[in-house]
């Protein structure tokens, strides 16, 4: 059959919608004006069209550095001088239920690497991340982070949809059902080279659930393959122009809506026809966002793209800049080397020296780009790692093969950018860091505070389902202004 | 993610959990014990189900120390200078405005326990051990028992006892069913379900005019009958087990014979075989009785169901892979027969359901005494195989494919040793001839170039080659290590750290059954299978039935299809599922019967049209009062849009995977890419037959990643359904999708002439039911002005054809033909 009889696609967009604009086809045209129009629209009609929020807003968007498996605090940014002077004791402090087990056979583990003090602000960092400790007066830390798992499928649930046992909404779900997104021609919630397999991940972690389906995380990738060789495949029809699509397209989505209005309501059939309209309107642009070819050689240089270790999450990083800028209000960007039970000694600086480059260039490129001032990174893991040693060899192997367990009773957080303190570290930890003492923060406060700063009261943030409203912080969750600029 | 983390992220469980049992009890003090046998016993009966795990009213959890401790919104729960003024004590004795539980008061005895207890000053042991749950407080733990058939107010609606259930549960609430399904939706509902394809033009028009009382009966026989139909529920086997085409983690090592257990779960369904038979062998095949070579052989293959998994072969440490091996083993029974969590009582006893360490490890002795991984692959450790039994002519069968592959490799040797002689001499030549002409010396260059890049090729195909060495007939499959012994506790899962040893044997929980203790020579397979199918065991026909019903329903009766402990859902109708699973076992245990009680019933056939008011009152339709709309999986997609455009390859098993010079790379051990190319032929067949891969898929084969096609290393009961617009991209711009339409308009326009009749065609297969006028004006708009945007210069036929084309992959993309109504 002569498939070359239809012409070829247009190049620019905007020869895209020219060619619309005589053509058939209304809807993405009326997503432009939706674009350009900073007022709010019905939900039903275009369901991640922008939304005012609750109350001004300090930060737009969010990149989420997601470092699944846990960073261990006492390594990287929580220096504690006892674990040096006393490595290699016995546990000397009363361990909660989850560690008791290690009472007799653990002993103190010193850091794996040396700290330094870094910027004005002084902050205390890792020399395993010698770039970004040129960043320390952007960065607000947080050390007191609280979870309520001491294992990765119930802390990772809590961090991404705010339930440690229950299928709810992802954290990201509910920011574009709060917010909509910003540019219509991309999704509003991406999550770049998840973990969706095996006890530690699943695509539930970037569902809607019973949120509008338009706000199911769109996924890039996955954390076991290098991000060069994902991409979202069938973007565009080579054979076909696009306003003879737009005419196909026409005549599939009033087929649809036929069909679900024999049945009447059907939330995954409505999110069936939405679905249909956002990919289409992706194929004009999500080509051009996530081609980083496009981008200068210092640019690159910048987030260590082309060299390794750095060149994996360097691209995740570049990828995540160009989609918050053409308006994405949502990027994950995982990286998932961070559960060290063993060899911590020499694994843990190769996990820093794969994202040390990335994500400084990010912070840089972001500032250079005045991006900074609304958008927020957040660095974090779903828990952080225990002061003491776990020996998986049952003593017969010396002490370089030992890691550091989970630790639900600490962690250090960073953020960067919109809303909050730079250079500023908040919470304390016991001497060895274990336990936070002071400045606690639970994921259900730091929720709280992410919707705030996005200008969402968590509280107000409802969706009602099956007679009960639901929110992302449960019955839970403060608002923590403490480590707000 | 290495196996070390997956075992401690499997173990450590949530923190503050209750419900936990003691394995090697010390004494407790004679306050821990009162706690544990007078008040936690109380907390748990009269206030977890307000106060604890799910739902926690006031913000208060009473099933942890901490929760108790925390409180709730009104405050700390005891205040240890004045026990009697503390809350909780004034509650219970229920003096103030808050009176709990708030239904009755405590009774005298647990009042007083409680009373004592906060006068003692309340304390919650913190150290884990504590109590025993005992098996009948659960459930799923109780013992089947065949409930009486409820009464219904609107006698006339059910047609037999599942509908007196479903209607029973409705009329409790005041809610009623629907309407029926008309005829053609439910006979495209029956055959997606029971056969994965389309009814075709002939079968609807047949049933259409067959106006017998028990036309839809015949054909539910039908479709019960064809091979199709173990097409479909083979496949829903395979997604609780760990079956694929290759070994798991980092290398995809191909395993030659992986098809045959797929092939023999396909087959199992089709000759119904009683569901204990149908255990029996994939637990202990290769220790049945068998009548013959042939009934001998297939026994074997069933046990690659313990085989094939998502091991990590190749890791040095070996006593490290065996144990993660018998986890995994142990979690697969536990989970697909039991719908049980087993594999998280490796390192300490199970924290929610009543499955003690030491139960762990009487599992693990029998798969400890089971050998699943041997040979060599590629340097590595392989998957344990076994021969089939040879007759005479079979033995020299296959001893001329050895000599045939024998002479091959010699060529292939002869050949690389001619030309790697022959650019070994040009080299030195050229090294030599400095003297020579110019052009002399570049031919001769060009010449080396040439010879080299054969040689390399011969030496490729010579290596491809010995991979490909024939294996005497057989499977990767189980059999018995030569002693068989009881394992030891894995003290906190480290596989070094040894406790006490632990004789093989079954979980405790499901208590006293009639099956035979493990003999010393055995590993205990064949008892474990029996054990697992004793008229005693309460969860295996529920844990069966369920998923039965969930693949007929979209929802099980227990939604969480594959946890049947203390942390999965409650079953919707718990008598329903009784009355299932003791017909089932009363039945013989018959897959083919069940299924054809429940299709045939009321319930099965409503429509999934909406009602407003019924809505508001079971908005997920947990009652079931229509039918639940759900998208087709992967596969059901796929096949179906081969067999509209008649593309689809009806031929039944046999191997699949790509092994091709081309495909795999060579290595220790060799294996597989995304890239590898799949012939026509392979991706003309229905779904169930492409080789799958762990990890990801074949790139050709993206369409099953896409919607969701089900992990291979994971037991997956009930599959997830994503929206997302790259599916719809997929559906828009994918080679398959268009390519699919124009073979199907050009057929339409071979074999009908005039649109109508093709449009009308069209709708007759692909959605079940003719065309209508709206239809048909549509079709008419659609292709005048498509038409109208085509670049001149094409014939009118040309043109007719590329337009039906983009119609026909319309109708495919549409919700009518991917949801199942």
């Amino acid at each position: 059959m002569s498939e070359h009889l239809l012409q070829p696609v247009p190049q620019t967009r905007r020869e895209f919608l020219s060619r619309l604009g005589g053509g058939f086809g209304t809807v993405a045209l009326g997503a432009l004006a939706a674009e350009e129009a900073q007022g709010a629209s019905p939900e039903s009609l275009a369901p991640l069209a922008p939304r005012p929020p609750h109350h001004p807003a300090r930060a737009k968007r969010i990149i989420l550095l997601w470092m699944q498996g846990g960073p261990s605090q006492a390594d990287l940014f929580d220096f504690k001088p006892r674990l040096l002077k006393d490595a290699g004791e016995k546990i000397p402090f009363e361990l909660a239920e989850d560690g008791t087990r290690y009472k007799e056979i653990s002993r103190l583990l010193p850091p794996v690497g040396e700290f330094q003090r870094a910027g004005q602000s002084g902050l205390s960092i890792s020399k395993l991340f010698p770039h970004l400790a040129t960043k320390a007066d952007e960065l607000c830390v947080l050390r007191g982070m609280q979870t309520d798992s001491p294992a990765h499928p119930g802390a990772i649930r809590l961090f991404q949809t705010g339930s440690l046992q229950f299928v709810r909404p992802s954290f990201g779900s509910w920011v574009t059902y709060g917010l909509g997104t910003e540019n219509q021609n991309l999704p509003g919630f991406v999550v770049i080279s998840p973990v969706i397999f095996g006890d530690d991940g699943s695509p539930l972690h970037y569902n809607n659930v019973f949120l509008p389906a338009a706000h199911q995380g769109t996924r890039i990738g996955l954390a076991s393959i290098p991000v060069k060789q994902s991409k979202i495949g069938h973007l565009g029809d080579p054979n076909l122009a696009v306003d003879l699509q737009r005419r196909q397209l026409d005549l599939i989505q009033a087929r649809n809506r036929r069909d679900l209005s024999a049945v009447g309501g059907d939330r995954n059939m409505e999110g069936f026809i939405e679905s249909y309209e956002l990919a289409f309107r992706m194929q004009m642009q999500a080509p051009e966002v996530l081609d980083i070819e496009r981008e200068s050689e210092t640019t690159r240089q910048l987030y260590g793209i082309g060299t390794d270790p750095t060149d994996n999450y360097g691209r995740k990083c570049l990828m995540a800049r160009r989609m918050i800028e053409s308006g994405v209000r949502f990027v994950q960007v995982t990286d998932w080397a961070w559960d060290h039970h063993n060899s911590i000694r020499s694994t843990l600086p190769k996990s820093c020296a794969q994202i040390d480059r990335p994500i400084t260039g990010l912070l840089t490129d972001l500032k250079q780009r005045g991006l900074l001032e609304d958008t927020l990174v957040v660095w974090t893991g779903e828990f952080g790692r225990t002061p003491y040693d776990q020996d998986l060899s049952n003593g017969k192997s010396g002490m370089d093969t030992r890691g550091r367990d989970h630790n639900p009773h600490c962690w250090t957080m960073w953020m960067a950018g919109a809303g909050v303190r730079p250079g500023f570290v908040y919470g304390e930890t016991d001497e060895w860091a274990y336990k936070a003492v002071d400045g606690k923060v639970h994921v259900h406060d730091l929720h709280a505070t992410l919707l705030h700063l996005l200008g969402l009261d968590h509280k107000r943030l409802t969706f009602r389902y099956s007679g009960r409203d639901f929110r992302l912080t449960d019955v839970f969750g403060n608002v923590r202004t403490e480590f707000l600029a | 993610m290495n196996s070390i983390k997956k075992s401690l992220c499997a173990a450590l469980g949530f923190l503050g959990s209750i419900l936990q049992v003691p394995t090697m009890a010390a004494s407790p003090s004679p306050q821990v014990d009162f706690f544990e046998k007078k008040v936690r016993p109380v907390l748990i009966a009269r206030c977890s189900s307000c106060h604890g795990e799910r739902v926690q009213s006031g913000g208060l959890k009473l099933t942890t120390r901490e929760g108790f401790e925390k409180g709730g919104s009104m405050g700390r729960l005891v205040d240890s200078g004045k026990p009697d003024a503390g809350l909780l004590n004034r509650a219970i004795h229920r003096g103030g405005s808050l009176k709990m539980p708030p239904a009755a008061p405590l009774p005298p005895d647990e009042l007083e326990a409680l009373t004592r207890w906060i006068r003692s000053g309340a304390v919650w042991p913190s150290a884990a051990p504590a109590v025993h749950l005992p098996p009948g407080e659960h459930w799923a733990f109780r013992r089947i028992r065949r409930p009486a058939t409820p009464p219904v107010r609107t006698g006339a609606w059910p047609k037999g006892s599942v509908d007196r259930f479903i209607l029973a549960a409705q009329e409790k609430v005041g809610i009623r069913p629907g309407s029926d399904a008309g005829r053609e939706t439910l006979l495209r509902r029956v055959t997606l379900d029971l056969s994965g394809l389309l009814p075709t033009p002939e079968e609807s028009r047949e049933f259409l005019a067959d106006r017998r009382p028990d036309a839809f009966s015949r054909v539910v026989d039908r479709l019960l009958q064809a091979p199709a139909f173990g097409e479909r529920w083979g496949r829903h086997w395979l997604d609780i087990t760990y079956w694929a085409d290759t070994t798991g983690y980092a290398r995809r090592a191909p395993l030659r014979d992986a098809w045959r257990f797929r092939d023999w779960v396909i087959s199992a369904f089709n000759r119904d075989l009683p569901y204990p038979e149908f255990v029996a062998a994939q637990l202990a095949g290769d220790l049945l009785h068998a009548a013959n070579g042939r009934e001998k052989a297939e026994n074997v293959v069933a046990t690659g169901f313990l085989v094939l998994g998502p091991w990590a072969l190749f890791v040095p440490d070996k006593e490290q892979m065996r144990m993660d091996i018998v986890d995994l083993q142990i979690d697969l029974v536990g989970r697909t027969f039991l719908g049980l969590t087993t594999g998280c009582a490796r390192c300490h006893d199970h924290k929610f359901d009543p499955i003690p360490t030491r139960d762990y490890y009487a599992l693990a002795g029998i798969f400890r005494s089971t050998r699943t991984t041997g040979g060599q692959m590629g340097g590595w450790t392989g998957v344990n195989r076994a021969e089939f039994p040879q007759t005479e002519s079979e033995r020299k069968e296959f001893q001329r494919q050895v000599d045939a592959w024998q002479a091959e490799v010699r060529r292939l040797e002869g050949e690389q040793a001619r030309l790697e002689a022959e650019r070994d001499a040009l080299r030195m030549k050229v090294q030599t001839a400095s003297g020579q002409a110019a052009e002399a010396t570049s031919r001769m260059r060009s010449q080396l170039e040439q010879v080299t890049r054969a040689a390399a090729a011969a030496a490729k195909s010579a290596k491809f080659l010995a991979y490909m060495k024939p294996e005497p007939p057989g499977a990767h499959a189980a059999s018995e290590e030569e002693k068989p012994s009881d394992a030891a506790i894995n003290l906190r899962g480290n596989v070094r750290a040894l406790g006490p040893v632990v004789p093989r044997g079954f979980l405790q929980l499901v208590g006293k059954t009639a099956a035979a203790p493990i003999s010393p020579a055995s590993s205990g397979r064949l008892e474990l299978a029996r054990w697992l199918c004793s008229a005693d065991n309460p969860l295996t026909a529920r844990v069966y039935v369920n998923r039965v019903w969930e693949k007929l329903f979209g929802v099980g009766i227990v939604p969480t299809t594959d946890n049947f402990g203390i942390r999965g859902e409650t079953p919707s109708h718990p008598e329903l599922l009784d009355y299932l699973a003791s017909r089932f076992v009363d039945e013989g245990w018959s897959t083919k019967r069940l299924i054809r009680e429940i299709v045939l019933s009321r319930t099965y056939g409503l429509s999934a049209e909406n009602q407003s008011a019924t809505a508001a009152v079971d908005p997920d339709n947990r009652l079931l009062w229509r039918a639940n709309r759900r998208r087709l999986e992967a596969e059901a997609i796929r096949d179906s849009i081969l067999q509209v455009s008649g593309h689809l390859d009806r031929s039944a098993g046999g191997p699949t995977l790509p092994l091709t010079e081309e495909n795999v790379f060579i290595n220790t051990p060799s294996f597989l890419e995304d890239a590898s190319k799949l012939p026509e032929s392979t991706l003309a067949r229905r779904s169930v037959y492409l080789p799958i891969m762990r990890g990801s898929q074949f790139d050709a084969l993206d369409i099953l990643s896409l919607f969701d096609f089900a992990d291979p290393d994971q037991v997956v009961g009930t599959r997830i359904a994503t929206t997302v617009p790259l599916q719809s991209l997929y559906l828009l711009n994918s080679p398959f999708l268009q390519g699919e339409a124009r073979r199907l308009a050009k057929r339409l326009i071979e074999q009908h002439s005039g649109e109508e009749a093709r449009v009308d065609a069209l709708h007759r297969f692909a959605l079940g039911r003719a065309a209508t006028g709206e239809d048909l004006a549509e079709f008419r708009t659609f292709r005048r002005e498509f038409e109208g945007g085509l670049a001149p210069g094409a014939t009118a036929e040309e043109r007719a054809g590329l337009v039906l084309a983009r119609y026909c992959q319309s109708i495919f993309a549409s919700s009518e033909f991917l949801y199942r109504h």
